[in-house]
């Protein structure tokens, strides 16, 4: 397949994101020279930590719950926000109205969910997945509704012009277009929802990731802290580097942008 | 030849005048094309040669007038390629053929042959339309008309943006679907020479409100028409006070 043939050349071009890493290391390293252990664990002290929390299965174990309890509430907001985007976007009238609803919902801080999500479902898998899928909706929303929105005439006339039966034009002119929108707001929500999983178990759930944090923060355990902290964003940047970043230029090869 | 065999397959357009709100875009337009007659449309920008297309396809709603289409299928080429961006160039010369259904294989068939004859190649049919220069995607979206084999043509400036040769070259190919398939054309052209060359009647038309101010009959037969004789005709039409007044250079 094109995107096996393109991987090399893909992970050679990460050869400079590679080295701002280390560069952030460096900083690391000298934070703690600076500050000490207590405050700032050198990053191999973090990374020994991570490694034993691996060996031990900890580590497996609360990054799957976190991972499930995440991937549930991305699923969710994407079904709903991608079903009433769309809906939305044909609609003028739906699009208008839903336009401040989304300005609240994008304003709204995701703390102030978590306090809700605590109150409603009470310290239960709910209150994360519940408050993950509200963080993500409105990005998926407004992706959705706006590819809707943006079908224009010309594609219309188009299908119109070569008599493309109904289920024809859905699925090779709209829906093509509507996807090229839908699809990056996924990915936003994606990452979206790993940031906020983590956050609403930290104050709301007695597993998973959060709560391992919370539990190393009590213990003023901060290479623990500083461990789980790399195994997120670990697992976040290689989400999105090795898995959709290269689906994301595969399938947006048409684009102009999208081309090298 | 085949005179009064069967009833004549046209397209008639009478009496038909267009607004876009408050603008009078076209004026009690007539006309009628019957199958083997290439009818060339020429005006100044904006007096409305388009909207008058679109109204002959119906993808305009008709406000005003009547149009009757005979023709079997009838094919349009927009002025703009108009690709999907999305498919590639072979996916986009075949996507009628999908629409009826006809097997992949036999539409790539197809729809590559048609491709080749246009002056594309092997290599231009995976690309993604921004991949090709606005000639080649002219030429990819002419392909997508003509592949059908339609025996009515609306051309909205089809060789705009090809050089002298594959222009020429194309002429030809468009001659050849009229005379093996006794096809019609109603093709728009800013180009004189080209509609001289090619058509049978040449409609001249004015701005504010559109309107057909003459008809210009080519008698001579296409295959005759040699560089000569095209230069001095488009050479007297230029000279008539009409063409000079409609293209602004009185
Ligand atoms: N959808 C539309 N809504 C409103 N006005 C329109 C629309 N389409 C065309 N017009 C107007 O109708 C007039 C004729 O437009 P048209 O596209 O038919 O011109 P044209 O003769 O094809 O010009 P050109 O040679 O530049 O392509 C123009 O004044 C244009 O502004
Ligand atoms: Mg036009």
């Amino acid at each position: 397949m094109k995107l096996l043939r393109d991987l090399p050349a893909y992970l050679w071009s990460g050869w400079g994101a590679i080295s701002s890493l280390l560069l952030l290391m460096a900083v690391w390293e000298w934070g703690n020279q600076i500050y000490g252990d207590l405050v700032l664990p050198t990053p191999l002290a973090a990374f020994q930590t991570l490694g034993q929390l691996f060996a031990s299965g900890e580590a497996w174990t609360q990054l799957l719950i976190t991972g499930r309890r995440a991937f549930a509430g991305f699923l969710f907001s994407v079904a709903v926000g991608s079903t009433l985007g769309i809906a939305a976007g044909l609609s003028m009238t739906a699009s208008m109205m839903s336009r401040p609803i989304v300005t609240v919902l994008v304003g709204m801080p995701p703390i102030a969910w978590i306090v809700l999500a605590l109150l409603w479902f009470g310290a239960t898998d709910m209150a994360p997945i519940f408050t993950v899928f509200i963080a993500c909706f409105p990005i998926v929303f407004v992706g959705a509704m706006q590819g809707t929105r943006t079908l224009d005439n010309q594609l219309k006339d188009m299908a119109n012009v070569f008599k493309l039966p109904k289920w024809m034009a859905f699925i090779d002119v709209y829906l093509p277009h509507i996807f090229s929108y839908i699809f990056p707001a996924w990915i936003s929500a994606l990452g979206m929802s790993w940031k906020i999983v983590v956050m609403a178990e930290l104050l709301a759930t007695s597993d998973g990731v959060g709560a391992a944090l919370a539990v190393s923060r009590s213990h003023l355990d901060t290479a623990a802290t500083m461990a789980w902290i790399v195994s997120v964003v670990a697992l976040l940047l290689m989400v999105e580097y090795l898995l959709l970043e290269p689906i994301k230029r595969e399938i947006e090869k048409w684009r102009e942008t999208g081309s090298d | 030849m085949i005179k009064n065999t069967a009833k004549q397959k046209s397209l008639e357009v009478s009496q038909v005048s267009h607004t876009f709100g408050l603008d009078d875009v076209l004026e009690d337009i007539s006309l009628s094309i019957h199958a083997g007659q290439i009818i060339a449309l020429v005006g100044p920008s904006g007096c409305g040669k388009t909207t008058l297309l679109r109204l002959c396809a119906g993808i305009t709603d008709l406000v005003e007038g009547k149009i009757s289409n005979s023709f079997d299928s009838t094919s349009f080429m927009f002025q703009q390629p108009r690709l999907l961006p999305w498919k590639n160039t072979l996916d986009n010369i075949a996507i009628s053929l999908k629409a009826r259904r006809v097997a992949r294989q036999q539409r790539e068939a197809l729809a590559r042959k048609l491709g080749l004859r246009m002056g594309l190649v092997e290599e231009d049919f995976k690309k993604f339309p921004h991949e090709l220069s606005g000639g080649m995607q002219q030429r990819a979206a002419l392909a997508r008309a003509l592949v059908l084999e339609p025996d009515l043509l609306l051309l909205d400036e089809p060789f705009s943006a090809l050089d002298v040769g594959l222009k020429s070259e194309l002429y030809g190919l468009l001659v050849e679907q009229l005379v093996h398939r006794r096809a019609a054309v109603l093709m728009i052209t800013h180009d004189l020479m080209e509609a001289t060359r090619l058509s049978d009647v040449i409609l001249l038309m004015e701005a504010d409100p559109g309107r057909i101010v003459q008809r210009y009959p080519l008698d001579k037969p296409l295959p005759e028409r040699d560089d000569n004789w095209v230069y001095q005709t488009t050479a007297k039409l230029m000279q008539t006070p009409e063409v000079q007044e409609s293209f602004g250079l009185v």
